[in-house]
């Protein structure tokens, strides 16, 4: 009984929050109306893991999201990437909530470029939840994605979040959800890049998110985004200097009011 | 000049032949590709083994380019008009083709499209007929035997109750299948199917055979055994699958003219006697057959004790005592003739049909729809029909009746090619309510072909290059009540579809399909009124090959069920499909599936990869997962061997199935093993 209570909080504010069941990491993934699914950097390993083949040097990244200006709800991410020629191992640890009510991941995850066109993701997470009045219950789930790089302007993903639908222990029946996410990425020049992704859970109804990315040159970018499932919009911008990008994103949503996300990302070598 | 011009077409096709067309895919790939296409795009879950074969003997017996006249090319469903008369021009320009590349410089043949129709043509001199020796049978003796092997996993209700409930399943949860075919040449040909069905006995199996000769003579055509036949477009009579509105637009005439054996492995829906084709003089061709089949139905008595019965059945199920009560208790005697006249552009049939019944159907006078249905034992239906060349038209219909005129119903179309990158087709048909079919299957919105008017258009338009636009609409009305119709109606259906294609590679394409049709309301009522349903389905497809041993396929789907008088229900679908070639002999297909439906009304359908020979199109409803894994492993030039595991998930129940079918579990998993030998 307690643990399907906490399932049900855990989802209740996932549905409140409109970020659908797996949420996105990092500022850019969120300013691009939450389409993380077709973004290759740092946190890829929370995103689409498929995707750290593109990653060109090693990273680390940290993002704080504080949503709707409550400190409660706050998400933590911090992610890894470390890539070689063809493959790339990644870290990810999530956490969000408070000493009441908290939810704290940690993920390993390995990419694979099988060809200049394709490629694909496993990952494995280890999920902590914790409801101070009610208890605690952990899971261990898995994660699968592809990647295909059809021209060299689209590309197309497909990512599957607890495929076997893992079961809480000593909690026969209840289980977390599937989620699968659908996207393409299409770069209309150097500069501009649309994103279009779907998204769904068994609770949820589908997602749809529409984004749309500037890179005004190799510093600077602004992304602009749509989510469906509790309309919202999105905006962001980033910095990079160096080794260092410094990102910014905000969301409005018109039943809760607005969300603020800041990123960091250290890059290791030239 | 002519041959100058040779010389120029062939230089033409020598630069352009190594980047166009390759001859890597087998040719019966290709058309078992094509299948794949005109199946993906249907909803619903048939045996289409028919249509299998049939582009089988197309792939076997290719037309001759150099040779064949217009109906012939007509066949082959992806030629237009347009290609046609291209193609008949530039034979008449330029002579005989030398090769099939030569085809690139005629207007509408790119090589893609080349590609496709491959595998049903060649530009060789056709082997003719022989005369049947012991010789040449061994010469060209082929034969294939395929045995296929399946079984649900979880048990359903119907296996589970006692042995003396009437409702037990009698057999093992095995369905067996065991198909060979034997041909020589193009002479002779000698088949047999066998089933059992999953939990029917042995001695229920059904069985199957046919015998047929063909030769230059006199007698073009001996069919012996358990058959198919079709004339025209299907209204007076033709049996076996066709299919009906689907994303091939402009495909809604009938190509199969005269008899076939039969290959499916639907109990009823054949002919079991036979039939020949005979040859009157040049163009002209009689064909005769004769049935006899005791067929499943259900039956009750009448007032006087006599056995009338009151439907026919066509599940083939024959697992426990009430589906065995059913099995083949109706006898009915079909006897037809189709003469058949050619020349040049102009084709005419006449088809003349006997169907008699066992016994007379009962009438439910309760039962107001069934008034013009058909309540007498025997049945006569005359018709007449025609397909007719006129540069980029080509014009085709049926008239057919019963004795009395007011039966009088028929169904006219025409598809032109108005200009290379433009077709477009118009199909009008009005089946009268006082229509009695026999066996039919006339293009229409239901399968019945009586009490049915409506009119059919639809264009194919290729804006630009590499996209191509297809759309069609139909109209329809219905003059009597239908069941769960309590009045005249009426609905239509509209289909837009963007495709978008380069190179075989990638493809993509979104689809738009609205449908309203008209049914009682939901729920008891004292009076039924009538209330308009519309269902909407938005899709969006994705096909990447990523290289040659690598394809990726990805959909998403939507269906918006709505009632006039009631609420709008959702179900959607979102698929990924990677197939790989792992080793040279080793293909791996498989299948992840999400799908979230709201009730069966907003249910959604999916192409499945089965074992060879074989397609299934599901339908789903519920929330759930399924995962399918195909793995096909050829094991030297004439055995294959196929394995199939697939699993559905349900989320949100706790079974599956109803009455006997019913599995008491959220999961649902069928095993598949097929061995194939060909020699």
């Amino acid at each position: 009984m307690k643990k399907k209570v906490l399932i049900c909080v855990c989802l209740s504010i996932s549905q409140v929050f409109g970020i659908g069941y797996y949420p996105p990491a990092g500022a850019r993934a969120l300013s691009m109306g939450g389409s993380g699914l077709m973004l290759a950097d740092v946190f890829s390993p929370a995103n689409n893991c498929a995707l750290m083949t593109e990653m060109k040097k090693p990273g680390i990244g940290f993002s704080f999201t504080n949503r709707y200006a409550l400190k409660d709800v706050n998400q933590v991410a911090i992610c890894a990437v470390l890539p070689f020629k063809k493959i790339a191992y990644g870290f990810k640890l999530l956490s969000d909530g408070n000493n009441i009510l908290s939810d704290r991941t940690i993920g390993f995850s390995f990419a694979h470029a099988t060809s200049k066109q394709s490629g694909f993701g496993i990952g494995a997470n280890y999920h902590h939840y914790n409801i101070r009045t009610y208890g605690r219950a952990s899971v261990i789930t898995i994660e699968f994605s592809l990647v295909a790089n059809i021209t060299n302007k689209l590309s197309s993903s497909f990512f599957v979040f607890n495929p076997f639908a893992a079961r809480f222990k000593d909690c026969p029946g209840e289980h977390l959800q599937r989620t699968f996410r659908m996207g393409l990425l299409y770069k209309i020049n150097k500069k501009i890049s649309v994103v279009c992704e779907a998204e769904k859970s068994r609770t949820f109804r589908t997602n749809i998110k529409l984004a749309c990315q500037y890179q005004l040159n190799p510093k600077f970018h602004f992304c602009i985004g749509f989510s469906s499932l509790q309309p919202q919009c999105t905006f962001g911008i980033g910095f990079k200097h160096k080794h260092y990008t410094i990102a910014y994103a905000s969301s409005l949503m018109q039943a809760a009011g607005s969300s603020n996300n800041l990123s960091f990302i250290y890059e290791i070598g030239k | 000049m002519r041959s100058a011009n040779r010389a120029l077409i062939i230089c033409l096709y020598l630069l352009m032949g190594p980047m166009a067309v390759t001859a890597q895919d087998s040719e019966l790939e290709i058309a078992k590709e094509t299948l794949e296409k005109y199946v993906e795009n249907t909803e619903s879950n048939s045996d289409y083994t028919d249509l299998s074969e049939q582009l089988e003997y197309l792939v076997r017996h290719p037309i001759n380019l150099n040779m064949a006249v217009q109906e012939e090319l007509s066949r082959i469903s992806q030629l237009t008009p347009e290609h046609i008369q291209a193609l008949l021009l530039h034979r008449q320009l330029y002579g005989k083709l030398t090769s099939i590349y030569e085809l690139q410089v005629i207007a509408g043949f790119e090589p893609d499209f080349i590609l496709t129709i491959k595998p049903y043509i060649n530009i060789l001199e056709n082997l003719e007929l022989s005369d049947l020796n012991y010789q040449s049978f061994r010469k060209n003796y082929h034969h294939e035997v395929a045995y296929l092997s399946q079984r649900r996993l979880e048990k359903s209700v119907g296996y589970k109750l006692p042995d003396s409930d009437r409702n037990a399943f009698r057999g093992s949860p095995y369905r067996h299948v065991v198909r060979y075919k034997a041909s020589m040449g193009k002479n002779l040909s000698f088949g047999f199917n066998t089933e059992k069905d999953d939990g029917e006995n042995l001695r229920n199996s059904f069985f199957s055979s046919y015998l047929q000769f063909l030769s230059t003579g006199k007698i073009r055509q001996l069919l012996i055994g358990d058959f198919q036949a079709a004339f025209g477009q299907g209204l007076c009579f033709g049996s076996g699958l066709t299919f009906g509105k689907s994303a091939f637009v402009l495909d809604v005439m009938r190509r199969q003219n005269g008899l076939r054996p039969n290959r499916a492995m639907n109990e009823n829906e054949f002919l079991r006697g036979g039939g020949f084709i005979y040859k009157i003089s040049a163009g002209i061709h009689l064909t005769a057959f004769y049935s006899l089949k005791k067929i499943d139905a259900t039956t009750s008595e009448d007032s006087m004790n006599e056995s009338r019965f009151t439907g026919l059945l066509n599940t083939g199920n024959y697992r426990n005592l009430p589906e065995l009560s059913k099995k083949g208790i109706l006898k009915r005697r079909i006897a037809g003739s189709n003469i058949e006249f050619k020349s040049g552009k102009l084709q005419i049939g006449l088809t003349m049909v006997h169907t008699k019944y066992g016994s007379e159907q009962s009438l439910d006078e309760k039962k107001s729809y069934q008034l013009y249905n058909n309540h007498v034992s025997a049945i006569q239906n005359y018709g007449t029909d025609y397909k007719l060349f006129h540069k980029n038209l080509l014009f085709f219909g049926e008239a057919a009746m019963n004795q009395d005129l007011k039966s009088f119903s028929f169904i006219n179309g025409v598809i032109a090619s108005l200009d290379k990158n433009f077709d477009i087709s118009l199909l009008y048909r009005n089946y009268s309510m006082y229509y009695i079919p026999s066996i039919t299957n006339a293009f229409g919105e239901t399968q019945d072909n009586h009490n049915e008017k409506g009119l059919y258009m639809a264009c194919s338009f290729t804006p630009i290059k590499n996209y191509k636009l297809n759309a069609y609409a139909d109209i329809y009305h219905f003059n009597w009540l239908r069941y769960q119709v309590d009045a005249p109606s009426r609905g239509s259906d509209m289909m837009l579809e963007l495709q978008f294609t380069k190179r075989r590679l990638f493809s993509w394409y979104v689809r738009y399909r609205n449908e309203q049709k008209q049914k009682n309301e939901a729920g008891t009522q004292i009076i039924n009124r009538l209330e308009l349903n519309r269902r909407q389905l938005l899709r969006f497809h994705l096909e990447i090959k990523i290289n040659t041993s690598m394809t990726l396929k990805s959909r998403i789907e939507h269906v918006w069920y709505q009632r006039q008088f009631g609420k709008t229900l959702n179900g959607m679908l979102m698929l990924q499909d990677l197939q790989v070639q792992v080793f040279k002999n080793v293909k791996l297909l498989s299948r992840l599936m999400f799908f979230d439906v709201e009730d069966y009304n907003s249910r959604v359908y999916a192409f499945e990869n089965d074992v060879m020979y074989s397609f299934s199109v599901p339908a789903f409803q519920n929330r759930g997962t399924r995962f399918y894994l195909l793995v096909k492993y050829k094991m030297n030039k004439n055995i294959h061997l196929c394995f199939r595991f697939a699993r559905t998930s349900y989320e949100n129940t706790e079974s599956s199935g109803s009455g006997q079918d019913k599995i008491n579990s959220n999961k649902t998993t069928d095993t598949s093993i097929q061995l194939l030998w060909a020699l």
